[in-house]
Parts: C-alpha cells; sequence; structure tokens
C-alpha cells in the first residue's frame, strides 16, 4: 500500500496527531494513510448504499456498494452501450464462433494491470474462468456453464470450447463472469488479499480502504487515452439514505446513489443539482417457494389472485414516488422480444377478479410468513403489499431480514415467500429469465418441464425472429403460472453536484462508470 | 440506592409501612401525575380495540399525510393511517415490551441477588461475576446481537432487554439483602432454626421490596426505549404492528412534511418514560421513611 | 489499596472470559454460516469447506473456543471473515473514532453539567432550579436517536450550520480544527443527552447534600468564609461521586453509540458490531464485545481509583 500513497503524507501525520492529542490518548491511530486533500482540482466524493465495504473480488460474491466500486476498478470483456442497448467490445476486440462449440476471443493488446502486476493476457482470462469453474463460483451458475475447456492460444488469443452451443456467451459476460482478474497479483497475494484490495486493469486503483471508505486513484497506465478525467474519487458508504442525501444537499458528498425516492422531486427543483432518474433493469418481485408442501399457493389461481390484488400504479407512486414503472413481466421496453404494454395485469389490480379467483381455487384466506432484506424501500413495499394482500384474505407475516438472516434462510430454501429486487447486468431475456424459471436454476423450486424446454431452446436458438417467438411464449407461461409477480422497473438514480460534467447515466446500479466524469 | 446501613425500627415498622406509604404517596404531586399519566396510556392501550377511532393498520392511500384535524387529532401518516390509532395500538406494543421485561427481570433478576446477598461467599463470587460479565455488555450491542442472530421477533425483543435488565435488578436486590441480612429479625428466625428458603422469602424479600419496586420503575423505562432503540435500527417489532420506535423511523422522512408524524410517537415515548420516572421517585419516597425525614429537612421539590 | 485495586485487576481477565464464552455461545448457537453469506448458494461444498477450515469453523465448539482464546491471550483477535482484515486492524480503524465521539460527548456532559448542578444547587427553587430540573427530566425521557433526528432538523437542515456526516473520514482529519470539530458537534449532544441529565442530577443533589452539612451552615452563617470559598469547597467536596460517575458513564457511552453512528454515518464500533451481526463475521463479534467490555471495566476500576484518590476517607 505504501508504494502508492503519493500525497501530502507529512501533512497528514500531524493532524493525526493532533486528534490523538484532542482525545487525550495516544493510542492506535490508523497507519498513516494518504487523506483525500484536494491537488488543484477537488476529489470526488460518492456516498453510496450500505454497511463498510466488504469483498472487491470479482470472482466472489460481493454487496451493492461493493459493485459500485468494483467496476471501476476493473474493466470488463464488453460494455454495453446503453443507447443503443448493445454489447460493444472492452477487453475483448473480436468474439469469432468458427462452430457451434468454439468461441475464438481476440484481446486487446497493451492493456496493463495495475501497480505494477504487468500486460494483461489470455493467461489471465485462462486462470480467471478456470477458477470461476474449479471453485464452482456463483457465476458458474448464471454465466460460464457452457464452458467445457478453456485455453490459451498465444498471448492475446482465449480459446474457448462449450458443451452446448451458446450464441449468448458474449453477452452474458457483461456480468460478473466477464471480468478479470490479475493471476499473477492473486496468486501472490492470495485469494482473501486480494478479495480485499484486489488489483484491476480499469480507470482507478484502490488507494486505501478503511471502514466505510476507500478511497481510488487515478490509474496512470489506463489504456483509455486522457482517461479516467478525475484523479481521485473518495466512495462513503452510508446506510441512512435520508442521511446520505442530506449530506450531499449540504455539500458533503458531490454525488449519491440510491437517494429516498420521495425527495426526488424536491432535488430536481434545486438548481445546484442534477438528478439522473433512468428506469432501471432491476425488478421487484414476490417469490414462492414451490418446493415447500402444503402451501395454498401451490395452486396458481392463487397466485393469479395474488397478482389480481396487487395495485402496481399504487406501489410505483407510493414507494417509488413515480421513479419506477409498473410491469408484470421480465422483459422490459428496450429488450429484445418486449411487447408493449408493459402490463397485462391490470396497474391498479382488479379485486373483484382476485376473490373470484380465490374462490375458484377454494381458498379461504391463509396466513403466510413473507421475507424481505434490509432495503429500506423493501421494507415499506412490503408493507403496502400486505395490505393489498389482506383484501383477498391472505395475511403476509412480514419478517425484515438483515442480510444474514436473509441469507441463511434464502440460501436454505427455508422461506415461504419473498419480497425482492434483483438488478441484472445483460441486457438479454435470457438473464432475466433463465435464472428464475428453470428448474436447475431457480431458488423457487419452479419445475415445470414445458418452461424448461422452452428457456433452453430460446438460450440455444441462433435466430432472432424464432428466438423472440419463445421468449413471447415464455412471458406468457410466466403470466399466467405466477411462479414470480413481479410489481416494476425501478429507476436507478443518483443526484450529482450541478458542477460535475461527463457523467452517463445507466440504468443498472452495479455500473456507474466514473471515469469520464469530471469538474466543469 | 438508598438502603444503605440496617434501621433498628425496622421489625415494628414493617405492618404499618404500606398503609405510611399508601399516605405518602399522594403527597408526591409528580408522582401522582405520573401515576395517572401512566394508567391513562396503559388503559388505553389495552382498551385499544374500543379507544382507538381508527384501524391502525388498514392503509387508505386517499387520506394520508393529513395534518391533525377534528377527524384525525394527531394527522395521518404516509399511507393514510390515523397517527393516533397507531399511539394507542403502538402502546400495547411498547408497553407488553415493558411489563414482560419487568416481569422476566424479576424472576430472574430477584432470585440471583438474594441468593448472592443471603449466602454470600462463593455462590455471591460467582454469581456477581456472572452479572458483571453481563453489565460489561454493551445492552443495545446485546440487543441487537441476540434479534439479529435470533430472528426479528418479538419474543426476542423482550429476552434481548431482559437479560441486560435481569443483572442490574439481581445486583441492587443483592446490595439491599446485604444490608438487611444482619438486622435482628433476620438472627433472630436463623436462631430459631428457620430454614433459608423460608427466612429470605418471609423476612428478606418483604424487606427489600421497596428497591426493587423502584429498580422496577427504571427497568420499565429502559425497556421502552429500548424497544424503540431497536425498531428504529429495523431488529424491533415488525411491521405492520404499530411500534414507537418504528412509526419514528418512518416518520423522520417526513419531518420537513408531516412533523406531526414524528412528534406524535416522541411525545408519547417521552410522556411514558417521564411518568414511570416520576412514579419511581414518589414510591422511593413513600416507601423508604428515611426520606421522609430528609424530605421535611430539605423542604426538597426535586422531582 | 493496592491490594484492592490488584483483585479487581485480577478479576478483569475472569469477567473477559464469562464475557467471551457468553458472545461466542450467542454465536455459535444461532441461525446463519458467516461462509455461505460470504461464497453465496452456487458455491461448491468444496470451496465451502475449505473457508471453513481456513477459520476453523469446521472444528468442535469447545475446541474452537480454546483455538481463540489461545490467539487472543497472544494479541491475535483472529481475522474478519467478510472484511478479510485481522481484527486488531479493524479495532485500530474504529476504536479511535469511538473514543473520539463518546469523548465529545462526555465533552459536552461536562460543559453543561457542571454550571447547571451548581447554578440550581445554590439557588434552589429559582427558575433555573426548575430549568435544570425540567433540562434533565427531558434528558432521560427522550430516546438519543429522536434528539439525533430533532437537532439535525433544526441546525444541519433549516439554520444549516452544521454538516451531519464526516466523523471519521479522511476529509475530516485533513482539515483544519473546525473542519476536525464540527461534525462532532450535533451528534456529542445527541449522544450526551442522557449522561448530561445523569450527571447534572447527581451534582446538583451532591451540592445540595455538601451545602447542607452543619459545619458548612456553621461556616456560612458565622460569615467566616466569603460566598466564593463556600462554592469552591462544596464543589470540590460534590465533585467526588461526580469524578466517579463521569468516569463510568464514558465507558458506558462506547457502547451505546449504535443508534448515532448509524444517523450520522459514523464508522465506529457500533456500527462494525452492527455489520458483523448483519454478516455473522463472527471474529469482529467476539472481538469487538471483548474490548468494549474491556474498556467498560477499566472504567470501572478507574472509577475506584479516583473515588480513592480524591476523597482521603476512602481506604480499601
Amino acid at each position: 500500500m505504501s508504494k502508492l500513497s503519493r500525497s501530502s503524507s507529512g501533512q497528514s501525520v500531524t493532524r493525526r496527531g493532533f486528534t490523538a492529542g484532542m482525545i487525550g490518548s495516544g493510542l492506535i491511530l490508523g497507519t498513516g494513510r494518504a487523506p483525500a486533500l484536494a491537488q488543484g482540482r477537488r476529489d470526488l466524493r460518492v456516498g453510496v448504499w450500505g454497511g463498510e465495504f466488504g469483498n472487491l473480488s470479482p470472482v466472489i460474491r460481493f454487496d451493492i456498494q461493493g459493485g459500485l466500486v468494483l467496476y471501476n476498478i476493473f474493466d470488463n470483456l464488453v460494455e454495453i452501450d446503453f443507447a443503443k442497448r448493445s454489447i460493444e467490445p472492452m477487453l475483448a476486440l473480436e468474439w469469432a464462433n468458427p462452430d457451434p462449440l468454439t468461441w475464438r476471443i481476440k484481446l486487446r493488446e497493451g492493456v496493463k494491470w495495475q501497480k505494477g502486476f504487468g500486460e494483461f493476457t489470455a493467461d489471465d482470462v485462462v486462470y480467471t474462468w478456470n477458477f470461476h469453474l474449479e471453485s464452482k463460483s456463483f457465476q458458474v451458475g448464471t454465466a460460464l456453464f457452457p464452458i467445457d475447456t478453456v485455453k490459451a492460444d498465444g498471448k492475446h488469443v482465449v480459446e474457448v470450447k462449450t458443451k452446448q452451443p451458446f450464441g449468448a456467451f458474449p453477452g452474458v459476460t457483461m456480468g460478473y463472469g466477464g471480468t478479470m482478474i490479475s493471476a499473477r497479483a492473486h496468486k501472490e497475494m492470495g485469494n482473501q488479499a486480494y478479495s480485499a484490495t484486489p488489483v484491476g486493469n480499469g480507470a482507478f486503483q484502490i488507494e486505501s480502504k478503511r471502514g466505510a471508505e476507500i478511497v481510488l486513484a487515478k490509474n496512470p497506465d489506463y489504456w483509455k487515452p486522457g482517461l479516467p478525467k478525475m484523479d481521485r474519487i473518495v466512495y462513503r458508504a452510508i446506510p441512512d439514505s435520508t442521511t446520505r442525501l442530506q449530506a450531499l444537499l449540504k455539500n458533503e458528498l458531490d454525488f449519491v446513489t440510491h437517494p429516498d425516492p420521495k425527495e426526488v422531486a424536491a432535488v430536481r427543483r434545486n438548481a445546484n443539482f442534477v438528478v439522473n432518474s433512468t428506469p432501471g433493469w432491476a425488478w421487484d418481485y414476490q417469490q414462492f417457494n414451490l418446493k415447500k408442501p402444503d402451501m395454498p399457493y401451490h395452486n396458481k389461481l392463487v397466485r393469479q389472485a395474488i397478482s389480481y390484488a396487487i395495485d402496481r400504479e399504487a406501489i410505483v407512486k407510493e414507494i417509488y414516488y413515480g421513479e419506477a414503472i409498473a410491469t408484470d413481466n421480465q422483459i422490459p421496453a428496450g429488450y429484445m422480444a418486449f411487447r408493449a404494454p408493459m402490463l397485462r395485469y391490470p396497474k391498479n389490480g382488479d379485486l373483484k377478479k382476485a376473490k373470484e379467483l380465490m374462490a375458484q381455487a377454494g381458498v379461504r384466506g391463509y396466513e403466510v410468513e413473507v421475507i424481505t432484506s434490509d432495503k429500506d424501500w423493501l421494507r415499506k413495499e412490503l408493507e403496502l403489499v400486505a395490505a393489498m394482500v389482506s383484501q383477498i384474505g391472505i395475511t403476509y407475516k412480514i419478517k425484515n431480514m438483515d442480510m444474514g438472516g436473509y441469507n441463511n434462510l434464502w440460501l436454505n430454501q427455508r422461506f415461504d415467500q419473498v419480497l425482492e429486487d434483483i438488478t441484472l447486468v445483460a441486457p438479454d431475456p435470457d438473464a432475466t429469465s433463465w435464472w428464475f424459471l428453470h428448474s436447475r436454476g431457480t431458488a423457487s423450486g419452479y419445475n415445470n418441464p414445458l418452461m424448461d424446454t422452452l428457456l433452453d431452446g430460446a438460450r440455444s436458438e441462433r435466430d432472432a425472429a424464432k428466438r423472440e417467438g419463445m421468449y413471447h411464449k415464455i412471458v406468457d407461461m410466466t403470466l399466467d403460472e405466477c411462479p414470480l409477480i413481479y410489481h416494476c422497473n425501478t429507476n436507478n438514480i443518483q443526484v450529482l453536484n450541478k458542477n460535475l460534467k461527463g457523467y452517463n447515466p445507466t440504468p443498472q446500479e452495479y455500473l456507474e462508470k466514473l471515469d469520464t466524469i469530471e469538474w466543469g | 440506592m438508598s438502603t444503605a446501613s440496617p434501621s433498628p425500627a425496622a421489625p415494628y415498622r414493617i405492618p404499618s409501612s404500606l398503609a405510611l406509604a399508601a399516605r405518602q404517596f399522594p403527597r408526591h404531586r409528580l408522582a401522582l401525575v405520573g401515576f395517572v399519566c401512566l394508567l391513562a396510556i396503559c388503559l388505553a392501550a389495552a382498551l385499544a380495540p374500543w379507544v382507538a377511532p381508527y384501524d391502525p393498520v388498514q392503509i387508505k392511500l386517499g387520506s394520508k399525510l393529513k395534518p391533525p384535524s377534528w377527524e384525525h387529532w394527531l394527522g395521518t401518516d404516509h399511507f393514510g393511517r390515523d397517527v393516533f390509532s397507531r399511539l394507542i395500538w403502538g402502546g400495547r406494543t411498547s408497553l407488553s415490551v415493558g411489563a414482560l421485561v419487568v416481569a422476566f427481570a424479576f424472576t430472574i433478576g430477584v432470585p440471583l441477588g438474594l441468593a448472592s446477598g443471603y449466602f454470600g461467599g462463593r455462590v455471591d463470587n460467582l454469581l456477581m461475576r456472572l452479572v458483571d460479565a453481563f453489565l460489561t455488555f454493551p445492552p443495545l450491542l446485546l440487543a441487537v446481537a441476540l434479534v439479529g442472530l435470533l430472528g426479528p421477533d418479538i419474543q426476542n425483543v423482550m429476552l434481548a432487554i431482559g437479560l441486560v435488565q435481569a443483572p442490574i435488578l439481581a445486583r441492587v436486590v443483592r446490595g439491599s439483602t446485604l444490608a438487611v441480612r444482619e438486622d435482628v429479625y433476620v438472627t433472630a428466625a436463623r436462631a430459631l432454626g428457620a430454614r433459608p428458603t423460608r427466612i429470605v422469602l418471609s423476612h428478606i424479600l418483604r424487606n427489600v421490596m421497596s428497591p426493587i419496586v423502584v429498580q422496577l420503575t427504571v427497568v420499565f423505562a429502559a425497556a421502552v426505549i429500548a424497544e424503540a432503540s431497536l425498531s428504529f435500527l429495523g431488529f424491533g417489532t415488525q411491521p405492520p404492528q404499530p411500534s414507537w420506535g418504528r412509526d419514528m423511523s418512518e416518520a423522520r422522512r417526513f419531518l420537513a412534511d408531516a412533523p406531526w408524524m414524528f412528534m406524535a410517537p416522541t411525545g408519547i415515548i417521552m410522556l411514558c418514560v417521564l411518568s414511570i420516572n416520576f412514579l419511581g421517585d414518589g414510591l422511593r419516597d413513600a416507601l423508604d421513611p428515611r426520606a421522609w425525614r430528609t424530605r421535611r429537612r430539605l423542604a426538597d421539590g426535586e422531582g | 489499596m493496592g491490594r484492592y485495586i490488584a483483585r479487581r485487576l485480577i478479576q478483569v481477565p475472569l469477567v473477559l472470559v464469562v464475557v467471551s464464552l457468553m458472545t461466542f455461545l450467542i454465536t455459535r448457537a444461532t441461525p446463519g454460516d458467516p461462509v455461505q453469506i460470504m461464497l453465496g448458494m452456487q458455491t461448491s461444498k468444496e470451496a465451502a469447506e475449505a473457508m471453513r477450515k481456513e477459520f476453523n469453523l469446521d472444528r468442535s465448539l469447545p475446541e474452537q473456543y480454546v483455538l481463540w482464546l489461545g490467539k487472543v491471550v497472544s494479541g491475535d483477535l483472529g481475522r474478519s471473515i467478510r472484511l478479510n482484515d485481522p481484527v486488531t486492524t479493524l479495532l485500530a480503524e474504529r476504536l479511535p473514532v469511538s473514543l473520539q465521539l463518546a469523548a465529545a460527548g462526555m465533552a459536552f456532559a461536562l460543559l453543561v453539567s457542571i454550571p447547571l448542578g451548581v447554578a440550581a444547587a445554590l439557588r434552589r427553587n429559582s427558575w433555573i432550579d426548575y430549568l435544570c430540573t425540567g433540562y434533565t427530566v427531558a434528558g432521560f425521557a427522550i430516546p438519543n436517536f429522536g434528539l439525533a433526528l430533532i437537532l439535525i432538523y433544526v441546525f444541519s437542515i433549516r439554520l444549516d450550520w452544521l454538516p451531519i456526516t464526516g466523523i471519521g473520514t479522511a476529509e475530516q482529519l485533513s482539515g483544519g480544527v473546525w473542519t476536525y470539530v464540527k461534525p462532532f458537534i450535533i451528534p456529542a449532544i445527541a449522544l450526551g443527552m442522557l449522561q448530561t441529565a445523569i450527571l447534572t442530577r447527581l451534582l446538583r443533589s451532591s451540592m445540595i447534600d455538601v451545602l447542607s452539612q452543619d459545619y458548612m451552615r456553621t461556616a456560612r452563617a458565622k460569615g467566616l468564609m466569603p460566598a466564593t470559598v463556600v462554592v469552591v469547597h462544596a464543589l470540590k467536596n460534590a465533585m467526588i461521586p461526580f469524578v466517579t460517575m463521569a468516569a463510568i458513564q464514558f465507558g458506558y457511552m462506547i457502547g451505546i453509540q449504535v443508534t448515532i453512528e448509524y444517523i450520522f454515518a459514523v464508522p465506529g464500533m457500533g456500527s462494525a458490531v452492527l455489520n458483523a451481526v448483519v454478516n455473522r463475521d463472527f471474529p469482529v463479534i467476539q472481538g469487538f464485545t471483548l474490548v468494549i467490555a474491556a474498556f467498560f471495566l477499566f472504567a470501572n476500576i478507574l472509577a475506584d481509583l479516583l473515588y480513592a484518590l480524591l476523597d482521603p476517607r476512602i481506604r480499601y
């Protein structure tokens, strides 16, 4: 770490000395890490949702606040052009598919790992994907599962053999699976140390990491000329959404994520700040544990009744204050296979129909435990949804879990029903469907052979028109069977100081790249 | 604690002490006010289904964020629920947490304290080290840990708060027991061959009752605040069940546009804790005859 | 005296062992697996096993505890499962922040309670006495997070005088004195309110006690001492229980900051434990509670010592 700090540490030491004097105790005062001092230009201060920063390695699970930082440390094989909703090359320049089971990927030359860990080569890609496959990491389940073998062909070409035709391969590497780690750094540092302060190949490198604060510094060897614009970014994780936004409004921060949507309208009227609210690739949905026996919701009529009981417009208005779009399915506008309208279920629900369905199902009402995690907006949404379904006799016993408790129930499938949100990285209907509906992918235990066939077929189909037709069928089946009940696509919102220029808003929370942002 | 030296007058004071206390108590004006307020809050909570003008849970988006009016005395919240009704129902949560924590602390703390104080020696040392260990836990963190690890259930909230409060009570009881252990009537009973349990239950317990009662009011107040804090952090009562603490944390988003949402639960928590404190002070004075003398001497209006 | 302190000090490790054993049992007996949280659902059994082995989570409970305790004795509190850093490193980050916040809260409590307590004792049943009573009563009754929110609303949002966040950031430490001090002001008031109430009340009543001692009354009645001397003399005696209580309360304040830390985004010990609980990060929960408990114990011993030093009549 010490070789990286290139700031006025002399001054920081005296300040720390002063602090020590103030509290009358000379003990334990950090390790002289460099402060985020302005050097000519002011550093960018970013406030993100969440507690302290944990793991930052892309080969291990990470949390939202980690993901926000991660994508500024690492570049990906491909990137998304959000305007065109297309996949563009980034570190992988060409994807050739000479035969259905082979992919030859040509890498960009001259990309360097940060902190002197050498050049980015095909060996790093081989190392990373083999790491995923060997550790059976969670990306294997979502994106990398068709990979059979990976090998390097020279320094800049990777050859991948797949077990089945996999047309969606370049697209799915947009997600976690396409972020490479440095083979050398990972071996030298060890998995744990690497995940704490990883060495990436992106625009910024980690300068210091301390509790709820991470300081990123400009990567001097970055391959894109002229980028990044900022010398330094200070990330602070602030758990309380109200505090986070208020800190921005008082100029204690310059950029915040996940502001309380309630305040967005008021902030829009404030000329000192800019609000980016982008229709998001994020879904709020209810999911049922269909492996649990004897629950009334096994009857699809009951699930349909719940979907009819939901006033989606009220959720958009009362929870997200209009910063969301009501939907009942997994394919939003702009995606392949999207069909207008967004909603087939009535936007305000239909209680009469819902009650009819309950009667038809012969269910008179029941009590069920519904869990959600620690996001404050989801907790409010669940309270509202519980009130909606109570009108058709269903009592949601709400359990607001902390992350540990939630994961414990969810990962072990010990829940009855959840309300959760999910953000997807790849703009492809496969990413929004397969994982949630396939019997081998889902946490809900939904098992429908017809659905499986459709999903697998759509995944390997290379003809776009046929593929589109298959996804239409998948959506129709989802709407009929309701293994998941979608509520809305939530906007991805950031609030910025108006003097910041060059930021490209993204529809999803993980990809907030700050390399082009600068003080205007 | 006010139970210092054993008073030689103790034995023949006992019969009339309750009557004396009952006569003394109403003279403590603030204590009376506290008692009346607390009684009103408790009654309202107990009779919530009849007292509360509206359903505290039912969401009515049409009438959200209404300021206080004749229809809604304390206004409505962001889901259009009547704030006054939620306070009354929320009282059930907070007060039952308080009451059950008091019961828990009493059942655990009093026997421990009595045993420790009466038997002394090894038992005392062991029990008090255990109490020390519990007391060194930061109370709110212990509660967060227990509720976080066990799951967000109201029973777990009570257990967590009770585990913090019981050792404090045990220590108070021990101190008072030590003070009366060597009193004439106890030594006499011992000399007559009474069994320890009998001595403890019939002689010591009734003489340490007053510090217990006073400490229980402190426990009650602490429990109300702890429940609010836990709910504020998201570890407490689960929605839609109303809770003063959770309503406060919800209301902070509306501090500018609907201050009544915040002021109402904050006010009721303060009123409740104040009343308990006044009541506790009054009880202390009423139950401790030495304080009567002090009071007369100081002519002191301390609350 | 020396023997008493020695005996108290010997008991410290014993109490700490009990504390750590309780924390250990609480964390292990409850649902939630840190490895699973860390690695996720799709992880292989082998990866999970390797990680469990790395953190000794594959051993039997008594073994785990003994291994942990053995390391603690040599000053090693283990490594955080989620953050990878050694627990001692995390403590080095968090403890100074918490100490500063507690010190700020205590500074506020002292600044208010001493003048208010003395004035109320000297002018009994005057407006200042009633103010004192009202203030202490309110201080006991308001939950500190409620007060924090009101203060933020008034002084940060409406009046725009003071910042909300900033404690423990590099920016705060690299600025001037005012940059350093101002983020502490609101949290210190919110945190120190209860202590202010306790201390004011204590000082007032012990001042009244001292002033009503027979010798003091005689001295004042006979005009043997000028009024200021009376006050100084009374204060000196009344300060004995006051200082003791302040020391105890300081030890206590380290552990009650969690709501304040949450609201003001303070990276202190409370929020670290909160995050550790949420992620079932056992080594952090164990290490941090141990240190918080030790602080509380030493504050109590310090209080006893101060009591003995200040009051020559006390002999242990």
